[in-house]
């Protein structure tokens, strides 16, 4: 039988005159829209899945037969009106005989395949049958019961279900009648769903695929309104007046009428104004921030953004984008965080170390001179006169200097440092400006010693002074620390300045959660400062005609410490394995560098920078050998009687550690090591660690500048911690541990070098760390800042001379 | 006053403990019956001579301690001490506080005490205080031995049932006190008299010497009219009783020094020992080198200790800055040998001493050997670098022999360039050789221990490395395999020039035997028309490796 049979339009009075006697479950609740869309309404068997079953179509005879047949051919079948009309008129059933129509008599032999098709039922045993077209009271058709069936579902909220009927026709035909109608149902449905549970940005897009498919679709305009203006309240609510601005920008695209487009405008002007209205209360940078708030809700109000620049050019704002915030705000050094703010907030006791800062020549410390006698055991301090804390109560004194010089010495303060309090035998002030200090014994560099931050002698344990807003850190430096929060951090200029008054009135440190953000946050605008730029996007931002960039002027070296208190990492062989499974160069050129090495970006030896006075040039490289590292570690696993090996590696949240985090633990599992990856914020990981809290690998990064002071700490997380945290045990080498406190007794030059490069030697063989690379740091800023130079020490070096112009971004979001 | 309570004749006097300090009530005559038998006979023998202890006792107010629960809690101590002990102990309370009038038995000094002592050979101090957590007494007290002049650690005891606390209290007084012998021979072991040890106790509890008991020899110098002139005690030596035989008590001498109880000694004397045991006390030590002004801490070193009878030593920790380290308390109730090591490997110092012997801190010097250290850990350097290359060429050897089976003579050629450019064992010879060479002459100038049996144990080991697993037997091997296989009719040719074949010179060949079938170190015994054969796995180096 011919299959091939030309398709005529099926809807005729098919589906009008359907009438649903079987079935068990009925298609109910269709809107009123779906009805006047006229789109197929049929029952749907509930004993069959229409997703894994055979397809099928069910044909409704003349004489109530339901038959469950295979997919009838042609789809749809011919108009059986029109066919018996033509039978009519080819034979009609009446003849006129005389003036009376008579009927005719039947004909008996006509070919049963004339205007019928052949129907496969779906039985155990399947049959074809020749059914005649017009014996066909109504044929259910697969695709429309499918599709009747995606309809129920999404009335049910079962959208996925939905779309895959949906997407069951459409690979059955395309172009079937009532596709397109269904999907977009099911779309406005599920959009409308998402709106009224409050995913606003899922309902937004539904209904903008159907806007942009159908924008005639009954009652989506308004719906699209009402998503919008939810989007733009919500999106204000939330403080982001960008995205809120964005949306309204849409929403006027697709409703310009639409009340809700003047409505939200009004909202944010008015906003905008309110803060605006609100500045005029403030003054300083308070105001120049709560007008940027201003700007940042309604940016095109050019009154408020006149009002800005005045107020930014009376007190600048400085944003910066850090790798962490500082934690704690007293005078104690926990974390490279606190380095980068502490010259800010609190003077040094000595600047530097040099004898120019000894004669107190140098501005910023707090000294006017360093005498040294009794051969190095007795040093006598006098302090500058006139230096004010800057809660005002009073001038820096002699009794301040000794309480941070004790203080360091007590196991039971933040401070402490095991090595000082070797070295002190006593500290007595002497009169209000001078104060005597002994010590043990003749340390190399006196000096050296005192590069302090010096906190109030009023202040508590924790370096806080206690006033009527509560503990405060209160220093003498040219900044105060404000509030502190895990993601920013703000430092006003002091208002007790007494020396070199910095142009800058405030610091805005925010911390991004990847460095990406921190790089689009500088090309944005949103903050003009970049404390570390990412190397791979090193060219990125030197391109920029906007954006300059500086380098650190001491190399950050990367490395492994390694917790010699868990027994396992005491094993030599392991840490050789562990050694031997990194493969440096590759993980410097593809993982953080994503280009080819250059000079001052290098896998590193051991502990000091390359060409530095303590690395030893002789020191072969550390090599690559997985193959080797698997062996070492097999031998350690049997040395130590244990089938697997599991460590903690905490690294953190800094660019070149989450690069290569992943590709480390790679390498240790291949090695037969496996690793726990553990990120944590910078300054929580380095707090921890030189606390003397146990830990078993951490990613570890510092510049080196003074090597004989840096270098066990950098060996030795917790070198410097108090006796209890057995902070000295985590050096899993006891010779490494050996030549480092030789190094604390020596007290000439050529011996710390000799020892120190011994120390570097024999790290190369004892692995008390695992080195990785030593890396040029770089920091970016906008052109609009002027002054951070081409190469600093540190990050805010020269602050004082510091200026920016006023800018605002309005893309800012 | 004074009362005495001789222990053998308790049964026949009035027990009248009347009062401790202002306490204690006036005594009786019966104590001055003892009083006269308390003084020591000198002419007795010494095993047959009691102690002679005069006891000090006071109540620290905060214990909560009546005047007569006290009098009680001594009454039933001192009927413990006759029920266990006997006549080994002669006891004397004191009516009052004594030195312990303000003072804890802490803080006593022997110049305070000795004269309190006098006429006796024994001082207890003993003192109850309330428990630190709340709940019962503590018990403390310490000793002052009259014949060395020695005043004993702090002994605490917990007391947690008051009504029992005499028999805390006895346990006290048992862990005080300390036998006194005199040393009668001193070769090989020594055997010592033990005073008190021929009376007879009722409990075996009571006895005064028992195998494991530890004494600490004293020479006691003495002058004119057997006068005292110097007391000494012999350092960093014990006497430890391996059985008691009667009241003789044989003894193994444990000492840090060669020679501890010389026979040739000048002057008069007497050799003394006295008993220890061990407090629940820190055992500090600090460690020094260098004497006088040029005297350092010796810091960062490593002490490990062990069991006298034992092999294996634990590693007890690091001495800190100052060259300070402390065993904690109830570390061991036996003598162990600690040992100083300097960077874990070189042993400085190994001495015996017994955990809790004494609160104070004991200075020990050592010499540091840093020359002898920087050779060692040098030589484990290069060991490490030979254990590389023997694994580095194990892995290649495995290759070679798979492609050689495979006849995949080309893939042979590039492992055997690649087995070439590994560094040759002439090179780590030569550096053995500096190695040595070097500390000899460093040895020789500057007088200083550098060639220690630890570093002449790692230049062996590291020789050994070298000519066990670094021959070439095998690279040559695979070569004439493949130079064969490279010939036209399949002889072997004459060996490229290699440093590998040239540092093979230094060596003797391998014999004949154990050689691969068909190849030799040279190629000159290959027959001339062997096939290019596939050379066997070379015995000895290259065939395991030392992981």
């Amino acid at each position: 039988m011919d299959r091939t049979l030309m398709r005529s339009p099926r809807r005729s009075a098919r589906t009008m005159s359907l009438l649903v006697t079987f079935g068990s479950v009925v298609l109910a609740g269709l809107g009123a829209e779906l009805r006047g869309t006229q789109l197929p309404d049929v029952s749907i068997p509930a004993n069959r899945d229409l997703l894994r079953d055979p397809p099928f179509d069910r044909l409704t005879l003349i004489d109530g037969t339901v038959l469950f047949v295979d997919p009838v051919s042609p789809r749809p079948l011919p108009d059986k009106e029109a066919i018996r009309a033509a039978e009519a008129k080819e034979s009609p059933r009446f003849e006129r005989v005389g003036g009376l129509l008579v009927s005719k008599a039947p004909e008996l032999n006509r070919d049963p395949s004339d205007n019928a098709i052949v129907i496969r039922t779906q039985e155990d045993e399947p049959r074809d049958y020749y059914v005649k077209i017009t014996s066909i009271r109504s044929a259910d058709y697969f695709d429309d019961i499918l599709l009747a069936e995606a309809l129920r579902r999404a009335q049910s909220n079962d959208f996925d279900r939905a779309f895959e009927l949906v997407l069951a026709v459409r690979s059955r035909d395309p172009n079937w009648k009532g596709l397109r109608e269904t999907a977009d149902r099911i779309i406005f449905l599920e959009g409308q769903h998402a709106l009224d549970r409050g995913q606003v940005d899922d309902g937004l897009r539904l209904l903008g695929q159907l806007y942009e498919r159908a924008p005639d679709t009954p009652n989506l305009k308004p719906l699209l309104a009402k998503g919008y203006a939810g989007r733009i309240e919500s999106a204000i609510e939330q403080g982001s007046y960008a995205l809120a601005r964005r949306v309204l920008e849409e929403l006027r695209g697709l409703t310009p009428d639409a009340p809700e487009v003047d409505r939200m405008r009004q909202r944010l002007i008015s906003l905008a104004q309110r803060r605006a209205d609100e500045a005029e209360r403030l003054s300083g940078p308070d105001r120049v921030e709560r007008l940027a708030d201003a700007l940042r809700v309604w940016p095109n109000d050019d009154a408020i953004a006149e009002r800005y620049r005045e107020a930014f050019l009376e007190a600048p704002v400085l944003d910066v984008a850090v790798l962490d915030v500082p934690r704690r705000p007293g005078p104690f050094l926990e974390c490279p965080a606190d380095a980068r703010v502490m010259n800010l907030l609190y003077r040094p006791l000595l600047a530097e170390s040099s004898e120019q800062a000894t004669r107190g020549e140098l501005p910023g410390q707090i000294a006017a001179e360093l005498t040294v006698g009794d051969i190095g055991r007795r040093l006598e301090l006098r302090i500058k006169e006139g230096i004010s804390w800057n809660d005002g109560s009073r001038s820096v004194n002699a009794i301040d200097v000794a309480r941070t010089l004790t203080d360091r010495a007590l196991p039971s303060t933040i401070g402490y440092d095991a090595r000082w309090s070797n070295l002190l035998t006593r500290v007595r002030p002497i009169d209000e400006t001078t104060l005597e200090v002994t010590l043990r014994r003749t340390p190399l560099d006196p000096a050296a010693w005192l590069l302090l931050p010096v906190g109030p002698a009023h202040a508590g344990r924790d370096g806080l002074v206690w006033t009527p807003s509560g503990p405060r850190p209160i220093g003498s430096g040219p900044f105060t620390l404000g509030p502190l929060s895990q993601s920013s951090a703000r430092i006003d200029r002091a208002d007790q300045v007494d020396e070199g008054t910095p142009t800058l009135a405030r610091i805005n440190e925010r911390r991004y959660e990847t460095p990406a953000d921190a790089v689009a946050a500088l090309r944005r605008g949103e903050v003009s400062l970049l404390e570390a730029v990412p190397l791979d996007q090193l060219r990125l931002l030197e391109d920029d005609p906007d954006i300059q960039v500086g380098r650190y002027r001491a190399p950050r070296m990367h490395w492994i410490a390694i917790d010699g208190r868990n027994p396992v990492l005491r094993n030599r062989s392991l840490r050789r394995g562990l050694s031997f499974a990194i493969n440096r160069k590759e993980l410097l050129q593809e993982g953080i560098l994503r280009a080819p090495l250059n000079d001052s970006t290098i896998p590193s030896d051991g502990p000091f920078p390359a060409g530095s006075a303590a690395d030893d040039p002789e020191v072969p490289p550390l090599t690559h050998d997985p193959l080797l590292a698997k062996m070492l570690v097999r031998a350690a696993k049997q040395e130590m009687g244990i089938d697997v090996i599991e460590l903690t590696f905490s690294y953190p949240s800094i660019p070149s550690a989450r690069a290569v985090a992943s590709k480390l633990v790679e390498a240790c599992a291949d090695a037969g090591v496996v690793l726990k990856p553990v990120e944590r914020p910078q300054s929580d990981l380095e707090r921890d660690l030189r606390q003397g809290l146990r830990f078993d690998l951490a990613y570890r990064v510092a510049p080196i500048t003074d090597p004989v002071l840096e270098i066990g700490p950098i060996l030795c997380p917790g070198y410097s911690a108090p006796p209890q945290a057995d902070g000295l045990g985590a050096l899993a080498s006891a010779r490494i541990l050996q030549l480092l406190l030789q190094l604390e007794q020596v007290q000439d030059l050529p011996s710390a070098r000799e020892q120190l490069l011994a120390i570097d030697r024999e790290t190369r063989d004892e692995l008390p760390i695992l080195p990785l690379w030593q890396l040029q740091g770089h920091f970016a800023w906008r052109a609009r800042l002027n002054g951070p130079p081409a190469e600093a020490g540190e990050l805010y070096e020269g602050i004082e001379s510091w200026t920016i112009d006023p800018w605002f971004s309005r893309e800012t979001p | 006053m004074m009362r005495l309570f001789p222990l053998a004749r308790r049964g026949t006097i009035v027990p009248l403990l009347l009062g401790l300090g202002g306490w204690f009530a006036v005594g009786d005559a019966s104590g001055q019956d003892a009083s006269a038998s308390a003084e020591p006979a000198a002419s007795a023998e010494i095993e047959r001579r009691p102690y002679s202890i005069r006891v000090w006792f006071s109540v620290d107010p905060a214990a909560r301690l009546g005047q007569g629960s006290t009098r009680a809690l001594v009454d039933r101590w001192l009927t413990l001490a006759q029920r266990f002990v006997g006549s080994p102990w002669q006891i004397e309370i004191q009516p009052d506080e004594g030195p312990l009038r303000g003072r804890s038995p802490q803080q006593l000094e022997p110049e305070l005490v000795g004269p309190l002592v006098d006429g006796v050979e024994k001082g207890w101090f003993l003192r109850v205080e309330p428990a630190p957590t709340g709940g019962g007494l503590t018990l403390v007290g310490r000793e002052y031995d009259a014949t060395v002049r020695q005043l004993g650690p702090l002994y605490r005891q917990p007391a947690p049932f008051p009504k029992d606390a005499a028999r805390s209290l006895f346990e006290l007084t048992r862990r005080v006190f300390a036998p006194v012998a005199e040393v009668v021979r001193s070769d090989p072991g020594a055997e010592l008299r033990v005073q008190g040890a021929a009376l007879p106790t009722p409990d075996r509890l009571g006895r005064v010497a028992e195998p494991g008991l530890v004494f600490r020899p004293y020479w006691i110098f003495l002058g004119p009219n057997e006068t005292i002139r110097e007391i000494r005690s012999i350092p960093f030596t014990y006497l430890h009783v391996d059985e008691v035989e009667g009241s003789l008590a044989r003894c193994q001498i444990v000492s840090g020094l060669r020679q501890p109880l010389p026979k040739q000694v000048a002057g008069r004397y007497r050799l003394v020992a006295l008993g220890l045991n061990p407090a629940d006390v820190p055992t500090r030590f600090r460690f020094v080198s260098g004497e006088g002004d040029q005297q350092l801490p010796a810091a960062g070193y490593v002490l490990t200790a062990r069991g006298l009878r034992d092999r294996v030593a634990s590693e007890v920790g690091t001495t800190d800055r100052e060259g300070r380290i402390t065993l904690p308390p109830k570390f061991s109730d036996k003598l162990v040998m600690l040992r100083l090591l300097a960077a874990g490997v070189e042993p400085l110092r190994e001495f015996p001493v017994l955990p809790g012997e004494t609160p104070e801190e004991r200075e020990i010097p050592v010499e540091p050997r840093p020359e002898a250290v920087a050779l060692e850990f040098r030589l484990k350097a290069l060991q490490d670098e030979i254990v590389d290359l023997i694994a580095r060429r194990g892995v290649l050897e495995a290759r070679l022999d798979a492609r050689a089976t495979g006849e995949a003579w080309d893939e042979v050629k590039r492992l055997l360039d690649e087995y070439e450019q590994l560094p040759p064992r002439r090179d780590f010879e030569e550096r053995l050789a500096r190695l040595s060479e070097t500390a000899q002459l460093t040895q020789a100038e500057r007088g200083v221990p550098i060639l220690t049996r630890t570093a002449q144990a790692e230049l062996a080991e590291t020789r050994a490395l070298i000519e066990r697993y670094l021959d070439d037997e095998a690279y040559q091997a695979f070569l004439d395999a493949y130079q064969r296989s490279q010939a036209p009719d399949g002889s072997a040719v004459a060996p490229a020039a290699s440093p590998l074949v040239r540092s093979t010179e230094t060596t003797p060949p391998p014999a004949p035997a154990s050689r691969a079938a068909g190849s030799s170190s040279t190629g000159q015994n290959a027959a001339p028309d062997s096939p290019p054969a596939r050379p066997g796995t070379p015995s000895g180096a290259g065939g395991s490796v030392p992981f």
